[in-house]
C-alpha cells in the first residue's frame, strides 16, 4: 500500500515541479541537460581532484626527497645519488629484504588461496539451506569490517612462550616445552596473517563460485567429468575473477604490510614498508624515502601484470 | 583439497554421507568450523585476558581476574598503588572521540564523491580508464609511503599534520576508490529500463533519481557507507605521521600502534576489545538497514512489473 501511495506522490509531484522550474535543482538540472561532456566532467571533478592531489602530491615527493640528503636538522636540499647507491650496491641488506618481502607475499597468496577455496566451495555446494549460506558467509566477511590492528593484536596472546598454542600442545603431552617455530617468529607471522588476510579472499571466490550456471555443472557431470576434473577445468576458470581480485587485495595489502611483522614477528625480519618504518623512526627520512619509490615501482609492476588478466570493474 | 588421504575413510562410510569429491560433506562442515574458530578464537582470548589481574601480563596465565584493565583505559595517567605497571596509552576518551568524528565525515565525504563519479562511469567517455587506474592507486600505493610523502611535503611548508586536515584527506583518499568500486558494482546489476520508467511517467530527472535510482541503489549506498566508516577507524599506516604529533591530536590506531612497538600490557586488549564491540554494533546496524532496505528495493522491483 505504501508503495503505491510513493508512485502516486511521484506522480503529484511531477506535475508540481512542471509548475515551478525556478527551483535551483530545476535549474542545475536545465543547465545541463544536452551537455553529457560537461556533466561527467562535473561528476568525476570532486573525488579525481581529490585523488590528484593526495596520491599526486605524496608520489612526487616521495621521488624528489629520495635524491636529497637527511641531516641532523631534517633533510637538506642537496640533490645526491648516494640513497640509492646505498640501497642498491650489491650485498646490501635491501636486496635481503626485498626477497623476503616477495617470499612472505608469495606464501601468504598461496596459504590464502588453499585456505579460502573449501570454504568458499562448501558454502557453495554443501551447505544447502539458505539461511545457513548467508549466516556463515556473513560470519567469514564481519571480521573485514572490524579493526585490522586489532585482529593483529589478538594474534599476541596465542604464540610466544607462554602462548595459548604452545600451552595447548603442553597440556596434550605433544611437547614437553614450547617449541621454538610458535615463539614470535617468521612461521608465528605466517599462521598470522593468513588468518588475518582470509576474509579478503573467501567473500570474492564465493560469489563467482555463485554466478556459475547450474546447467554448466550439470553439463561437466552429463559428459563424464569426475568432480576434481570440474574442479579444474570448469569451476577453477569460471571463478579467476573472484580469485584475482581477492589476490589483488592481498597482494597490495601484503606488500604494504608492517605492524604484523612488528608484533607477532619478533621485530627481527623487516619487510619493505617495515624497513620504511624504521628508517622513518632514526629520521634518515630521505633513505626512506629511497626505500618507499622502491615499494611503489615493485607494487605497481606486480599490480601492474595481475591487472592485465582481467577488469576488476566487471566483478 | 581437504581430504585427500582421507578419501579411503570416506569410502567405508555410509554412502549418504558423500559429499563433493568423495569427500563426506561433515568434513567440509568441520573444515568451515576450524577457519572461523581460528578467525573468532582470538577475540575471545583477548576479552579473557584483558580482565587479566593487576600483576598478570600479555599472556597468560591470569593472575588473578580483575577490571583492572578497564579501570585505567579510562583513567589514564592517573598514579594508583600499581602504578609501577606503567602506563603508556594517552588519552583513549579523547582518542576514540576523534576517531569516530574522523571516520563518520570520511564515511559520508567518499560516499558522495564517490557516488557521483560512478554515475559518470555509467556511460562510455574518453579517458575513463586513466581516471579509473588513478582513483585505483589510492589503494595500490602502500599505506607509508602516503604518510612519508605527505609528511615530508607539509615539513617544507611549514604546516603542522592533523587528523582535521591531513589524516582526513589521506583517509577519503583511501576510502574513495573502495566506494567507486562499490557504486560501479551497483550500476552493473541496475536495470536502466526502471529510470526510463519514471521519465516516460512523467517525471523529471531528479524525481527520477530521487524516486528510483536512490532506493534501488540504497544496498550499495549503505555499504559504502560502512566501508568507508571501518576503513577509516581502523587506519593506522597513513594516519602515522599524519595526525599530529602531539597526543591531543593522534588517532585511536595511532595510539595503539604506539603502544605495541613500546610495551604491551592487557590495557590494550580492553581497548581491543572495546573497539571490536563497537564495529560489531555498526556491522548490526547496516545488516538491519541493508535487509529493510533490500525488502523496499524488492517491492519497488515488484510494482515496475505490476505496471506493464
Amino acid at each position: 500500500m505504501a508503495q503505491i501511495t510513493e508512485t502516486r506522490n511521484l506522480g503529484a509531484a511531477a506535475v508540481a515541479a512542471e509548475e515551478r522550474p525556478a527551483t535551483v535543482s530545476g535549474r542545475i538540472v536545465n543547465a545541463l541537460r544536452g551537455k553529457p561532456a560537461l556533466t561527467t566532467g562535473l561528476l568525476l571533478l570532486p573525488g579525481t581532484l581529490w585523488m590528484l592531489v593526495f596520491v599526486g602530491t605524496s608520489l612526487v615527493s616521495i621521488v624528489v626527497f629520495s635524491f636529497w640528503t637527511s641531516g641532523f636538522t631534517g633533510l637538506r636540499p642537496e640533490y645526491t645519488l648516494a640513497n640509492y647507491q646505498s640501497l642498491l650496491k650489491p650485498g646490501s641488506s635491501f636486496w635481503a629484504i626485498t626477497f623476503w618481502t616477495l617470499q612472505v607475499v608469495a606464501l601468504l597468496l598461496l596459504g590464502v588461496i588453499i585456505l579460502s577455496y573449501p570454504v568458499s566451495y562448501a558454502l557453495w555446494r554443501v551447505i544447502k539451506s539458505p539461511y545457513w549460506k548467508s549466516a556463515l558467509l556473513l560470519l567469514f566477511i564481519v571480521p573485514f569490517w572490524t579493526s585490522y590492528l586489532t585482529r593483529t593484536i589478538t594474534w599476541l596472546p596465542m604464540f610466544g612462550r607462554e602462548g595459548v598454542v604452545n600451552q595447548v600442545l603442553m597440556a596434550l603431552h605433544l611437547t614437553s616445552e614450547p617449541l621454538e617455530f610458535l615463539l614470535y617468529s617468521k612461521f608465528s607471522m605466517m599462521v598470522a596473517l593468513w588468518f588475518l588476510f582470509i576474509v579478503f579472499m573467501v567473500g570474492p571466490i564465493y560469489f563467482s563460485m555463485q554466478r556459475i550456471d547450474e546447467d554448466v555443472m550439470s553439463a561437466a557431470a552429463v559428459y563424464g567429468a569426475g568432480p576434481w576434473q570440474t574442479f579444474f577445468q570448469v569451476v577453477v576458470p569460471l571463478t579467476l575473477p573472484g580469485l584475482m581480485a581477492g589476490s589483488l587485495f592481498v597482494v597490495v595489502l601484503g606488500l604494504a604490510e608492517f605492524f604484523t611483522e612488528r608484533a607477532i614477528g619478533g621485530a627481527q625480519s623487516p619487510m619493505l614498508a617495515g624497513l620504511i618504518q624504521r628508517q622513518i623512526d632514526v629520521f634518515q627520512f630521505a633513505g626512506a624515502a629511497a626505500v618507499a619509490v622502491s615499494l611503489i615501482v615493485i607494487t605497481l609492476v606486480i599490480v601492474g601484470v595481475m591487472l592485465r588478466s582481467f577488469d576488476i570493474r566487471r566483478i | 583439497m581437504v581430504g585427500v588421504s582421507r578419501s579411503q575413510e570416506v569410502e567405508e562410510s555410509s554412502r549418504s554421507s558423500r559429499g563433493q569429491f568423495g569427500v563426506s560433506s561433515a568434513l567440509f562442515r568441520i573444515y568451515i568450523a576450524f577457519v572461523l574458530l581460528m578467525l573468532y578464537f582470538p577475540f575471545v582470548i583477548m576479552a579473557v585476558l584483558s580482565f587479566q589481574g593487576p600483576r598478570g601480563g600479555h599472556t597468560f596465565p591470569l593472575k588473578g581476574v580483575s577490571s583492572w584493565w578497564w579501570w585505567k583505559l579510562f583513567h589514564s595517567g592517573q598514579s594508583t598503588e600499581f602504578s609501577d605497571v606503567g602506563e603508556f596509552l594517552g588519552d583513549c576518551r579523547g582518542a576514540l572521540g576523534r576517531t569516530l568524528v574522523l571516520a563518520i565525515a570520511v564515511a559520508i565525504l567518499a560516499t558522495v564523491m564517490a557516488l557521483l563519479a560512478a554515475h559518470a562511469f555509467r556511460k562510455p567517455f574518453r579517458g575513463s580508464n586513466a581516471v579509473f587506474y588513478l582513483w585505483l592507486l589510492g589503494i595500490i600505493v602502500p599505506g607509508i609511503t602516503v604518510s612519508l610523502g605527505l609528511f615530508l611535503v607539509l615539513n617544507r611548508l611549514g604546516i603542522t599534520p592533523n587528523w582535521k586536515t591531513s589524516a582526513l584527506g589521506v583517509h577519503v583518499m583511501w576510502t574513495l576508490p573502495f566506494c567507486l568500486i562499490i557504486f560501479l558494482m551497483a550500476f552493473n546489476r541496475f536495470d536502466l529500463n526502471l529510470e526510463d520508467a519514471a521519465l516516460v511517467f512523467g517525471a523529471n530527472p531528479l524525481q527520477a533519481y530521487w524516486y528510483v535510482t536512490l532506493p534501488v541503489i540504497q544496498p550499495f549506498l549503505l555499504s559504502s557507507l560502512l566501508f568507508g566508516f571501518t576503513l577509516s577507524l581502523d587506519e593506522f599506516q597513513r594516519s602515522l605521521l599524519l595526525t599530529g604529533t602531539t597526543l591531543e591530536t593522534q588517532t585511536l590506531p595511532v595510539m595503539i600502534m604506539a603502544s605495541v612497538t613500546t610495551r604491551i600490557t592487557p590495557t590494550l586488549y580492553a581497548l581491543g576489545t572495546l573497539t571490536t564491540l563497537l564495529s560489531f554494533v555498526v556491522i548490526a546496524l547496516y545488516i538491519f538497514f541493508l535487509i529493510r532496505a533490500e525488502r523496499r528495493t524488492r517491492t519497488i522491483q515488484f510494482l515496475d512489473v505490476s505496471e506493464e
